[in-house]
């Protein structure tokens, strides 16, 4: 690069602006800045954004010996920095190490470095990687820190996320009127109500993996709520978030009720995907529990954005008369995250149905395991070769549909009956899809290269409307490129 | 009040004049610190911005001051709007933008305009490039931070 051209004005920023700079990178990527140039060797010291993370430190796949010693390195490379910090400003410290106990004094006194600098937002993180649900963790054995008094004084703190403590009480924090947003994960969390009515300006509530969860009602003016695979002892609750723009559950099927509905609501994601699946005919809990899901869509149904998952996709239809009981839903965006088994075909046929104004369908594909063979098998009379060739459509893939999106296209079978039946032009039929997006999911051989390819390259032939642009899987910088296939023909084709 | 000292007017380097509402013009900390001194009349001389930032700056002021009145009501339409701000500046445009916040010291949009550097460079390689810095180790030099910092080189 010419460098009269551009001149190194950024060098020319004083310090202290340089340090604000790289207070905004992640802590990882500060630590690389020392290797720019000299006035930058020790720059990275001063940045206002501290975070140890084990996982940055230590690879979980070492032998037992190499990570022993791999985490004592990281211990010390945290026990060297705070050490040499003297009155700088720190703003947001984070800690996160699974197994603590043997490092017990070293985190009490980073988090007392923490909270000498009056820190805004925290993060103490003792979860192991390998924990996938509530089950996983013993309460008695596995949470070991605790959060010291000094913490629950803190007057700084507007961010705050806590994991695997033990014997948390958020009702402890002197002030909860400051914080803006609480993360809190694997533990037993009680008294979630009368700390919501406290935390008044809180915007945004993160719950992950707690159990003893006793609240009936969650309140409050939060923007953002999510639940995570937690254990209710009761089996319903209800919300009241006016304000809320983004609502996001994982987890069981439960009566969650909305008691008023914000009219302005985002984003609402729904993932039941700890129930499982089903073969053959639904029990009476499964038609429980269509009636629950779709309840539950009506209540969000101003959602701008809707994810679902493969459990709703398949058991929406166990409602008696879905078509009657179902609202129209007001989702410009649609985001399906469904393995296109022939279980889930009528749950979405349901929501095309319902989605009136829809603007873009974005299929998250969650591949089959590999035993499983699309083109053998069949459910309740629906066969996935033909499903789709039949002449129905849907007044949103007619009149407003202009984008489609597919996450993980290899160019399977299943993949395109889905597609074909989307970009199908027939007779009579105006249609508003403007482009198809399929990106290759990272890791395929040329072989599969070829076949996606093939792929797409045929459903160009199926449409002059719609552009189908075919992505890269991602490269090292995580970006995708497209790659080309043939241009559709001037002529019009149709099966 | 009266309807002339409701209105200020700012000029720039290059002599730019931009006539703004008083309360745009008081999230500068040092505009605001200058009109409380009387040190100044009506017209406000700011003689380290350029007028073609100038009025970026005073964009941005409009619409906080504007949003800020209105309660919290619309605080994601804000943020949006900040983000499309910045999002096609270039680095000497950015690079200015941060030394006139810096300058008229209005610390919200100097978070903004130092995030919007941070999140335009996904690599080191990408920040190197975008802040045009001239490495002046030698490789025996770099070696040996990377060796210290190891865990921050691995990938």
């Amino acid at each position: 690069m010419d460098s009269s051209a551009q001149p190194d004005r950024f060098s020319n920023l004083p310090d202290v602006l340089l340090v604000l700079i790289i207070s905004c990178l992640p802590f990882k990527d500060c630590i690389k800045t020392s290797v720019l140039s000299k006035r930058w060797r020790y720059l990275c010291l001063q940045t206002t954004n501290v975070s140890f993370k084990e996982s940055d430190f230590v690879n979980p796949t070492l032998d037992e010996t190499s990570w022993i010693s791999a985490r004592h390195a990281f211990i010390d490379y945290a026990c060297r920095w705070v050490d040499r910090i003297q009155d700088q400003d720190v703003e947001s410290f984070e800690i996160s190490i699974s197994r603590p106990s043997i490092y017990m004094s070293v985190i009490e006194s980073l988090i007392a470095f923490a909270v000498g600098k009056q820190v805004k937002k925290l993060v103490l993180d003792f979860s192991k990687p390998i924990w996938k649900t509530t089950r996983d963790v013993h309460e008695y054995l596995d949470l070991t820190v605790e959060v010291p008094e000094s913490v629950y004084n803190l007057t700084s703190l507007e961010s705050l996320t806590v994991n695997a403590c033990k014997m948390f009480d958020p009702l402890r924090f002197k002030d909860l009127g400051i914080f803006k947003s609480l993360s809190l994960g694997y533990m037993r969390l009680e008294n979630v109500e009368s700390l919501l009515s406290k935390a008044s300006r809180l915007e945004s509530l993160s719950i992950n993996e707690c159990w003893g969860l006793d609240f009936k009602k969650i309140v409050g003016n939060m923007r953002e709520v999510a639940f995570k695979n937690c254990d209710f002892p009761l089996m319903s609750f209800s919300f009241d978030l006016p304000k809320v723009d983004i609502f996001k559950y994982s987890g069981h099927i439960f009566c969650l009720d909305f008691e008023k509905e914000n009219m302005e609501i985002k984003e609402v994601y729904l993932d039941f995907g700890v129930e499982g699946e089903y073969e053959d005919e639904p029990t009476e809990s499964h038609i429980a529990q269509g009636e629950i899901v779709c309840n539950l869509l009506n209540e969000l149904r101003s959602a701008k954005t809707l994810t679902v998952c493969p459990y709703l996709l398949q058991v929406i239809q166990e409602c008696h008369d879905p078509d009657f009981m179902l609202r129209d839903l007001e989702a410009q965006h649609l985001v399906l995250r469904t393995k296109l088994h022939p279980k889930e075909f009528m749950g979405i046929r349901i929501l095309f149905d319902k989605c009136l104004v829809l603007q873009t369908l974005t299929f998250d594909y969650v591949p089959p395991n590999p035993s499983f063979c699309s083109e053998t098998i069949s459910y309740r009379g629906i066969y996935p070769q033909t499903h789709w060739l039949q002449n129905i459509s849907y007044k949103c893939l007619i009149k407003t549909l202009k984008a489609v999106v597919f996450k993980k296209f290899t160019g399977s079978l299943d993949q395109l009956h889905m597609l074909n039946f989307l970009v199908r032009t027939g007779s009579g039929w105006v249609r508003s899809l403007e482009r198809v997006d399929l990106y290759m999911p990272n890791g395929l051989e040329k072989d599969e290269m070829r076949v996606a390819r093939e792929g797409a390259t045929m459903l160009q032939r199926k449409t002059n409307l719609a552009r189908i642009i075919l992505h890269s899987p991602c490269d090292a910088n995580g970006d995708t490129r497209p790659i080309r296939i043939p241009k559709p023909n001037a002529k019009y084709h149709h099966d | 009040m009266s309807k002339s000292e409701k209105k200020i007017v700012l000029k720039s380097l290059d002599n730019e004049a931009f006539e703004v509402e008083k309360a745009v013009a008081l999230q500068s900390q040092t505009i605001w610190v200058m009109c409380e001194d009387k040190c100044v009349g009506n017209e406000i001389p700011l003689e380290n911005v350029t007028g073609q930032i100038l009025a970026k700056v005073i964009d941005y002021c409009k619409k906080h001051a504007v949003v800020d009145g209105d309660g919290d009501e619309s605080s994601e339409e804000l943020k949006n709007w900040d983000t499309e701000f910045t999002k096609n500046m270039d680095q000497s445009t950015l690079f200015n933008m941060i030394l006139a916040a810096n300058y008229l010291n209005i610390k919200s949009l100097l978070n903004l305009t130092c995030q919007a550097v941070a999140d335009k460079t996904k690599t080191i390689d990408e920040f190197h490039t975008f802040l045009n810095i001239e490495n002046n180790f030698t490789p025996e030099e770099e070696a040996q931070i990377c060796q210290e910092n190891l865990w921050a080189f691995d990938d």
